[in-house]
């Protein structure tokens, strides 16, 4: 019966999630596959988050922020070495400069602040929003992940295992 | 507005018979209960009031009470708008003698009435009929009220009364005129005539039953704010534009004194929505509540119904004025109003307004209700932090739930740990799958072809370039697998040896295997392993409430 429903539609439109996924990160692994060499694991894992990202769509904040990192980073991959250095440079100096300045603040809860400024860390585009905001990302974010490796692990063993 | 009401009361007699008729007719039409009250209101009453208004020919000009009267207030300078204005007038009536007849008649809204006689203008032509007549009216709507259901009027007798009574945002909110809990008070008492503007009449009239609810609170602030320190009000009033009205007010508060009880619990109960402990009753207060509720919404409603453009600016002040108190109310008032239950006094009703003016400003739409509790803090940024710390509770619930362990955990901290870990965990997890799969993968053409062949001999469907496929796939998605088992045995086995680098050699039946596969496999891959922790209805039910 769903099938039927899906006719018709092209592999980026339906189903849920997952399948979005699935579709997206098997496609992308084939692409990766296109050319012959050993694949690094990075690739992988950035046609993992890409698709991931893609398949949740624009709606939330995290997927949206985490597609936008992709992106720039190939564009920066595609420019020049030079040009990729004297970003790194700059990163780095702007994170000792950050965690400097964190590191100053005192707060009443050092543990929670601690906790929470590493979630924003973990959750992609946390570290503008605010708090409530920030758990609900998480949380979608979670459920993503969770899905995202559970689908991979199959992925693996259907592949490791012949 | 002084202007007008001189100019209208020069002219008005011609246009009289005409909206008397009108106004009889719609009168007889309405449902009321009370008969009686049509026929009070009927002509004599009329007589009445045009006895009363030639003293004060500028009141006349006050609006509904005398048709004439709102007619030429309304036209005053176009002659030629007259007509029009009378049909709508007419309309206006007959629904004000609806809301009239639903609610007016209380018996603390008549002491009010006579205290203030000076504040309703179109209801001194309804009215007008002399005190004794009112009390027999009183009475008898004091039966028909329960039984009768406008929207506006939720409330008991009393409190209804109440609440038209007191209006305190009506003459200020109207920004000039006054609304139809003043209108119903003046009618009551309806001894001396106050011009209210013509525009304010015709809104109100054209505002539904609905209205009247609301507008019987407004008009519950004024009389609180009156009776506490009439002049002040007064002189609010005079701003607006009715000199005569501020007048005769003043006049009026010697009697103040007599109904001071009816109109102090009036008030009281109708500053405070949420504090019950007035005359009403929890019952009552809690009806006001929703009724305040219903207000915001019907508001804008009557809005668009408006024909002038007068009429609907003042309309949009009355809404936000509306909607702000309902606001207030529901905050503050709910909060203080045990306390202050009792003790209100006019001093409180004025605080209250002098809020009301401050807040004019329209409330956010996506408004929690928030209740504060004895104790806590009722101002706007408490309020604030405690919805957001609502919020923030109810996700970190959400997040326990998703986090295998959380449950047991209790505090924030542990909690965030928790979390944090199993994002990482999660995060290093598909490091690692995405590691083993770029092993996988240089040798995925044959490993797919060798458990494509595999799977195709048991489940009749394999392509061996199923992944490659992919995108394809989605098209033929839906193909059944058993309609084209047969056939992708016979063409899977010519694939299997044939194809070798599927990507380039893609044909249909490779999709539609593609697909089939992504069933089959993927579906046990996907799902079969997954399904205890989330099946595919699972995730966007997850999302669901995730987004929400």
């Amino acid at each position: 019966m769903k099938m039927d429903h899906h006719i018709g539609l092209t592999s980026t439109h339906h189903g849920s999630i997952k399948t979005r996924f699935t579709h997206r990160f098997l496609y992308a692994l084939k692409n990766l596959n296109k050319n012959k060499k050993p694949i690094s694991y990075h690739k992988v894992k950035i046609a993992a988050y890409s698709s991931m990202a893609s398949a949740v769509g624009s709606t939330r904040t995290w997927s949206r922020v985490m597609l936008r990192r992709i992106r720039r980073r190939q564009l920066r991959r595609a420019s020049s070495v030079i040009f990729r250095r004297t970003i790194r440079r700059a990163k780095c100096i702007k994170n000792n400069g950050a965690k400097h300045q964190k590191n100053k603040v005192v707060s009443r809860n050092d543990e929670e602040d601690e906790g929470i400024s590493k979630l924003r860390e973990l959750v992609p585009g946390g570290e503008i929003m605010e708090f409530s905001s920030l758990l609900d990302e998480s949380a979608h974010y979670i459920k993503c992940l969770n899905m995202q490796v559970q689908i991979m692990r199959n992925i693996a063993d259907l592949l490791s295992s012949v | 507005m002084d202007r007008e009401n001189m100019f209208i009361n020069e002219d008005n007699i011609t246009i009289m018979p005409s909206f008397r008729m009108g106004r009889h007719n719609e009168l007889h039409g309405t449902n009321n209960a009370s008969h009686q009250m049509q026929n009070f209101l009927s002509t004599p009453l009329w007589n009445n009031s045009v006895d009363q208004n030639d003293p004060f020919k500028s009141a006349l000009s006050s609006m509904a009470s005398s048709p004439a009267n709102s007619n030429a207030a309304a036209a005053p300078p176009p002659p030629g708008g007259c007509t029009n204005d009378n049909i709508v007038v007419r309309e206006l009536i007959g629904r004000l003698g609806s809301i009239y007849n639903s609610g007016e008649v209380s018996p603390q809204s008549y002491m009010n009435g006579n205290n203030r006689t000076n504040n309703s203008c179109y209801n001194t032509p309804l009215n007008s009929p002399p005190k004794l007549n009112l009390s027999m009216i009183d009475h008898q709507i004091r039966e028909n009220l329960p039984n009768l259901q406008f929207p506006g009027n939720h409330f008991p007798a009393q409190s209804s009364l109440t609440q038209l009574t007191t209006d305190p945002g009506f003459a200020e909110r109207a920004a000039r005129y006054s609304c139809f809990a003043e209108t119903n008070l003046g009618g009551l008492s309806g001894h001396q005539i106050h011009g209210l503007n013509e525009s304010e009449l015709q809104q109100r009239m054209e505002n539904k039953m609905d209205y009247s609810g609301k507008l019987s609170r407004v008009s519950s602030n004024q009389s609180l704010v009156k009776i506490s320190g009439s002049q002040a009000i007064n002189a609010q009033e005079n701003t607006d534009g009715d000199q005569k009205f501020s007048r005769l007010s003043r006049s009026s508060t010697p009697k103040k004194p007599e109904f001071g009880d009816s109109c102090e619990n009036s008030s009281v109960s109708e500053q405070n929505p949420g504090g019950e402990t007035g005359l009403n009753g929890h019952l009552n207060s809690k009806k006001r509540k929703s009724s305040s509720k219903g207000k915001g919404k019907d508001v804008p409603s009557s809005n668009s119904t408006q024909e002038t453009n007068a009429a609907t600016e003042i309309n949009e002040l009355s809404a936000k004025r509306s909607k702000s108190d309902g606001n207030e109310n529901e905050k503050d008032g709910k909060p203080k109003g045990d306390e202050n239950a009792t003790n209100n006094s006019a001093g409180s009703g004025n605080k209250k307004e002098g809020k009301d003016n401050q807040k004019s400003t329209e409330p956010p739409k996506d408004y929690i209700h928030v209740r504060a509790r004895r104790g806590q803090a009722t101002d706007a940024h408490s309020l604030a932090e405690r919805v957001r710390r609502e919020k923030i509770s109810q996700r970190m619930k959400f997040l326990q739930d998703l986090v295998p362990g959380c449950n047991k955990v209790t505090g924030k901290t542990v909690m965030l740990d928790e979390i944090i870990n199993y994002v990482q965990s999660l995060q290093r997890q598909v490091e690692f799958l995405s590691m083993k799969l770029a092993t996988i993968d240089p040798r995925m053409d044959v490993n797919l072809e060798g458990l494509l062949s595999k799977e195709m001999f048991q489940s009749c469907e394999s392509a061996p370039s199923s992944t490659y496929a992919l995108n394809n796939s989605a098209a033929t998605y839906p193909f059944l697998f058993q309609s084209q088992q047969v056939q992708n045995l016979s063409i899977n086995g010519a694939l299997c040896h044939n194809i070798q680098h599927p990507p380039v050699e893609i044909n249909k039946e490779n999709t539609s295997q593609a697909a089939t596969f992504f069933e089959d496999d993927l579906q046990s891959m996907i799902f079969g392993k997954s399904q205890a922790h989330d099946s595919q209805g699972e995730m966007p039910t997850g999302q669901m409430k995730v987004e929400q």
